[in-house]
């Protein structure tokens, strides 16, 4: 898995996630997650259209993530989910809190 | 049918889907719906299997897994010879959190399952199926 991270540079930042999010690789997301509340970019739009597959332990650093963001007064928003993540969003039940966003652009309106 | 056999750690699960991949080749009938709640289901028990795979001598469990696509259904059995799930272990509900940071794997399966069934018979026995 692979994050590559990008800043706006007001208050926003994109993190684009690529390969398999699962128990192994998604303590790297809470990690970029954090990094970017850090550098002053809690407003957070994950990106996971290359994402390939998630787990219940990938759902859980976006939560954490998502806890990260709004106690420095952020947010973070999802967009680009592909058919394997909407469906564990869904069985989950997690689409209730983690609003799967059709595109990048669309996750950074009014964020 | 495909199987393996690997020690219940993290790098299993990139086993597992090497597995999966040559599951689906064999039987290319499988169609995507299913072959989507068959791999998040059988990924989430095997990291179950994972974080609380270890034997009576704390040693890492060794687990075997094995995968079918018969006519009627997709079927996987996973074995190790770690120590029995604490009771109450195999919770499969949601947590009533929503913001829970974990918990959810086994609730995850069995909502992708139409059958998860955990046996005890000296190792541990998770038995799951999806109809076709």
């Amino acid at each position: 898995m692979q994050i590559m991270s990008e800043a706006l540079g007001d208050g926003r930042a994109v993190l684009r996630v690529e390969g398999r999010l699962n128990l192994v690789t998604a303590p790297e997301l809470r990690a970029a997650v954090q990094q970017a509340v850090e550098e002053d970019t809690a407003r957070v739009v994950v990106d996971l259209a290359g994402v390939t597959f998630i787990d219940s332990s990938g759902l859980g650093m976006v939560i954490a993530g998502l806890k990260h963001a709004r106690q420095a007064g952020g947010e973070l928003r999802i967009a680009a989910a592909g058919e394997q993540v909407r469906m564990v969003l869904e069985l989950t039940k997690l689409h209730r809190i983690l609003r799967p966003y059709e595109s990048v652009d669309e996750a950074l309106e009014g964020l | 049918m495909q199987c393996f056999e690997a020690p219940a750690q993290p790098d299993c699960l990139d086993e597992l889907h090497a597995a999966l991949d040559r599951l689906w080749r064999e039987a290319p009938d499988v169609q995507e719906p299913a072959r989507m709640r068959f791999s998040t289901a059988v990924s989430e028990v095997l990291g179950n299997v994972v974080v609380h795979g270890r034997t009576g001598e704390g040693a890492i469990a060794t687990v075997r897994v094995s995968l079918k696509a018969e006519p009627g259904a997709l079927r996987a059995e996973l074995l190790d010879d770690g120590i029995a799930l604490a009771p109450g272990a195999a919770v499969t509900e949601l947590p009533e959190d929503d913001l829970a940071e974990s918990g959810r794997g086994l609730a995850l399966a069995r909502a992708a399952l139409d059958e998860l069934h955990y046996v005890r018979d000296g190792g541990n026995r998770w038995e799951l199926v999806i109809r076709r």
